[in-house]
């Protein structure tokens, strides 16, 4: 039982752990696994849950929620594609004007979550929306596919024919997560105000300039998975963020973040997504219907709350025998 | 310390077992030495196959490299016929039986780790409809690019696309169609609404712009409204009863071009008070069929879903043969669409499958033989 609590206490080997069974499983059940197809195929996918976990990761740190990943994901792949194919602009200035209206949407996210007093549950709910409809306004529905060659090659391109290079950029990112959030200042403030926002600002942490900078981070972080989206797909798509809400808590949470807030682990998130697509590809390789996904990824959401759950206790119950044994 | 030093250990250990794995750089084991010879079936005998495509795996080929596929863009009734349209056609060619999966929703990302799930497990073809016709089209130059054929069906992916062709309905020719059917029905006077699915899809488009043009034909038709993004149980209701509240007066009939708007129809036009209303479906689920029985619907536009996947299948087996298609040949193939009424709603899949087999009379003609 204590070896059992010890390893849900240690956040990487709760996720590294299920990583390996079903890794172990199914290259011993499935043929086709291990084939330099689908190893590469499940690679394409990790940088986009990787990189929706962190954005959502980030807000979570907070004790705060972002339900309108997708709908910044899908805003800010609108511009990508119209400075790309409208425009002309090179691909470069287009990444950097799609990171600037992540960023923005994240700014008045967090402006309306500080300034308005409206539960930011609410909010980000509203902004969902309203984003959504703005990217649909703005295309009138229509896709943008003439984007330049060399951009979507990038998506498509394979080193050593395994890897996706897209792989790389979410490990980039992940590293620039990791020190901001273990090394940087803003990244401190983040987790004080998720751990307690009254104590943070008795701390003198400006607490509402920190609850922006964190959905400005989010915001330019779904911009970076919605451009590598983009990359993937050679066009840019209204549909583009659609599945996001639901997986960008579950692999956070199944990394180790906790959702009330204080919390995170960068390292877990990565590899949290990693499990996620591992689970979505023993499901089609094992067979699973269809109509067993939504139940799949319930299941799954609902373990990893209870995990997040238990976490939270014992980290509880850690912080008491602490503070009665100094005493 | 001790938990960190076993956690790296067990990763290494995975890594090595990836590369080790990879190192083949192949999907799956592909012994094609020896060919699996069989009897022709009584089935084989009797199709219009017969004498035009070999029966059974190619010499050189086995049963593994006829392992076909169908992937739907999303869970939907349209596809209903298909798994068994395929089996029919694999039975006659005397080949394995195919397997059938769809993603929950219309949603690119989820078709793909389906369809990269299915050629892990050793799919030699894939006949689908993409989710999104613009973004599959990067999922199927990368299943073609690792050698398995994609023969698209239910709509076109873009164009330029590496899919080998696409058997569709022609979804201007048969909403146009249904628009003037509806429209006489209606004496060639009075006002209509066209009902139509989501926005973004460029079908869809097609769709609203032929029953404009339609409409425009006829100088005592009034176009009272197109609604779109409506193809989902709750709305399509919500729709049709606030149109027929607010506008009732000046609507004579109603042109739905997507599933739930039909079913919607053939709900709340069962109703006495809207009796003079007259409505045209789309495709033949069993409440779109229960409601033309009923006198709800004047009819509906049926599709040929289970020719498609029928005439895929066969492709498949043509292309792993080493047939080739003639590049003279259109991508796009019109598999057909029926207009199905009170007189011929028993027979929905017997004219699905004669219209099918008029096609297949000359399916061979559109494709180069391998060489002997």
């Amino acid at each position: 039982m204590k070896k059992v609590k010890q390893l849900l206490q240690a956040d990487l080997s709760s996720v590294i752990l299920p990583i390996i069974v079903i890794f172990a499983i199914l290259a011993a059940t499935s043929e086709g696994f291990l084939s330099s197809y689908n190893m590469y195929s499940v690679f394409q996918s990790v940088p986009i849950f990787v990189i929706v976990g962190l954005a959502q990761m980030v807000v979570l740190s907070l004790g705060q929620m972002n339900l309108a990943v997708g709908s910044i994901g899908v805003l800010s792949s609108v511009v990508f594609g119209i400075a790309m194919q409208e425009a002309g602009l090179p691909a470069s200035i287009c990444i950097i004007l799609a990171c600037g209206a992540g960023l923005l949407q994240g700014f008045l996210q967090g402006v309306m979550v500080t300034k308005s007093g409206i539960n930011p549950f609410i909010i980000s709910l509203a902004l969902l929306s309203l984003y959504k409809g703005l990217a649909l306004v703005i295309t009138s529905g229509q896709p943008f596919s003439q984007l330049s060659v060399g951009f979507k090659e990038f998506g498509n391109m394979k080193i050593a024919n395994l890897f996706p290079t897209t792989i790389f950029i979410a490990i980039l990112v992940s590293v620039v997560m990791y020190i901001l959030i273990r090394y940087r200042r803003l990244g401190k403030k983040l987790l004080a105000c998720g751990a307690n926002g009254v104590a943070a600002v008795y701390s003198g942490v400006n607490y509402d300039k920190t609850v922006i900078a964190g959905h400005c981070v989010s915001g330019v972080l779904c911009a970076i998975a919605a451009i590598l989206q983009v990359s993937r797909f050679g066009s840019v798509q209204l549909s583009i963020g659609d599945d996001w809400m639901l997986t960008s808590f579950v692999v956070p949470v199944l990394g180790g973040t906790l959702l009330s807030g204080g919390k995170v682990n960068v390292i877990g998130t990565f590899l949290g997504g990693f499990l996620m697509v591992l689970i979505n590809n023993a499901i089609v390789l094992w067979g699973v219907s269809s109509y067993a996904t939504n139940a799949a990824v319930g299941i799954i959401l609902l373990l990893a709350y209870e995990v997040d759950r238990m976490r939270k206790k014992m980290m509880t119950n850690q912080a008491k025998n602490a503070v009665e044994r100094e005493g | 310390m001790k938990k960190r030093i076993i956690s790296i250990l067990l990763s290494l250990a995975m890594a090595a077992t990836l590369v080790t794995g990879c190192s083949g750089g192949k999907n799956v084991d592909t012994d094609g030495s020896s060919s699996d010879s069989k009897e022709p079936s009584a089935a084989y005998g009797e199709s219009v196959w017969k004498d035009v495509v070999d029966y059974g795996p190619a010499d050189g080929k086995t049963d593994k490299d006829y392992a076909f596929g169908g992937v739907f863009g999303a869970i939907n009734s349209y596809s209903d016929p298909m798994q068994g349209a395929a089996d029919e056609a694999a039975e006659e060619l005397g080949i394995p039986s195919t397997q059938f999966d769809a993603p929950k929703d219309w949603v690119q990302n989820d078709q793909n780790t389906i369809l990269d799930g299915l050629i892990a497990k050793g799919l030699k073809g894939i006949y689908m409809m993409t989710s999104d016709p613009v973004a599959g089209n990067e999922q199927i130059s990368k299943m073609v690019g690792s050698g398995v054929p994609v023969v698209c069906v239910g709509g076109s992916p873009d164009t330029p696309s590496e899919a080998t062709l696409t058997l569709a309905t022609d979804v201007y020719q048969a909403s146009y169609d249904g628009t003037i059917n509806l429209i006489e029905a209606m004496g060639g006077k009075g006002g209509v609404v066209g009902l139509c699915g989501a926005v973004t899809d460029t079908n869809t488009q097609s769709r609203m712009k032929a029953i404009e043009d339609a409409c425009a034909e006829y100088p005592d038709v009034n176009l009272v409204q197109i609604i779109g993004d409506i193809d989902e149980s709750e709305a399509s209701v919500t729709a049709v009863e606030n149109i027929l509240a607010a506008k009732g007066d000046q609507i004579n009939g109603f042109i739905s071009t997507c599933y739930y708007p039909s079913v919607a129809l053939a709900s709340i036009l069962s109703e006495d008070k809207y009796s003079e209303i007259h409505a045209i479906g789309c495709d033949t689920d069993e409440a779109v069929l229960d409601g033309i029985k009923s006198g709800a619907l004047d009819g509906t536009m049926s599709q040929n879903p289970w020719g498609q996947a029928y005439l895929a299948t066969v492709t498949l087996k043509m292309l792993t043969d080493g047939w080739t298609y003639k590049d003279s040949e259109e991508f796009l193939i019109d598999s057909g669409s029926f207009y199905i009424t009170s007189e011929n709603v028993d027979k929905v899949e017997e004219t699905q499958k004669e219209a099918t087999m008029e096609i297949a009379k000359t399916w061979a003609d559109k494709f180069e033989a391998p060489a002997k």
